[in-house]
């Protein structure tokens, strides 16, 4: 006799699909590191941040500008309107 | 080809990022400059392949790497520079965080092999999941990982870091959590 098979947590599922990246994302899963994270992860945000506060060089800004002129006139590039 | 004012601010704001990275793969901040504007512009020419809504971001870092590895590729010379990663940034610099001091750390930094260096920055300063730093290095999830894993472990050994100390919160994981579910 076959007993159907009744989805008792089918609704439930839907927990399996929280953010694996909780997980994989460090806090010291990668394989028990042995040594401490945290001075390594400040001094590297340190050194990156440093770049990241700089103020965007204006030649980023005059590029995209630049670039922004050059698609708003398809064909050519050219300068000023004859 | 037509690009979106949404997209272009968000060009805009992508540039601090995409020179932290820069400057970690080619040192001097000059190269890693052109290297953001030669980013941009190939990133501009190609819109129409970009899926907005996707990662920009990683969409971008990926441009850069390319660019900067076909250019190393180019000129036929090894990763270059390393010494000079971050090192003329150090005005913007605290010397030292706690007992260690900023400039061995960046020295240690500079000793780590290329691909470690960056899948380090990538996953510990710029906030990428394994998973984009996979994409974006288009190497496996495990690869990222183990290079990860040993580029701390070869950090700890050059700085002698003590074990044991500071388990705690992982201000890495703690910052990558936060920023790859915003």
């Amino acid at each position: 006799m076959v007993k159907s098979v009744r989805g008792s947590g089918g609704a439930k599922n839907k927990s399996k699909d929280k953010k694996m990246q909780g997980d994989t994302l460090g806090r010291g899963t990668i394989e028990g590191q042995p040594f401490p994270l945290e001075p390594i992860g400040k001094h590297l945000r340190a050194l990156y941040n440093g770049v990241i506060n700089e103020p965007v060089p204006h030649r980023f800004i005059e590029l995209l500008e630049q670039l922004q002129r050059s698609s708003d006139q398809p064909g050519h590039s050219k300068t000023h309107k004859g | 080809l037509k690009v979106s004012k949404a997209l272009r601010e968000d060009l805009l704001t992508s540039i601090p990022n995409l020179r932290a990275f820069a400057v970690s793969l080619a040192g001097n901040s000059e190269r890693a400059d052109d290297l953001v504007q030669e980013t941009l512009m190939k990133a501009w020419a190609k819109f129409d392949t970009f899926q907005e809504g996707t990662n920009l971001r990683a969409w971008l870092f990926t441009i850069l790497r390319n660019e900067f590895y076909s250019q190393v590729r180019k000129r036929g010379r090894e990763v270059e520079d390393a010494e000079g990663t971050y090192a003329a940034r150090l005005a913007s610099q605290p010397s030292q965080i706690g007992y260690m001091d900023m400039s061995d750390f960046r020295q240690a930094l500079a000793q780590l092999p290329p691909d470690q260096r960056e899948a380090l920055i990538l996953v510990g300063a710029s906030g990428f999941s394994y998973e984009e730093a996979a994409a974006i290095c288009e190497c496996a999830v495990g690869t990222i990982k183990s290079r990860v894993s040993r580029a701390r472990t070869r950090l700890g050994e050059l700085l002698s870091l003590e074990t044991g100390e500071s388990y705690g919160a992982d201000p890495i994981s703690a910052s990558v959590i936060t920023r790859t579910t915003a």
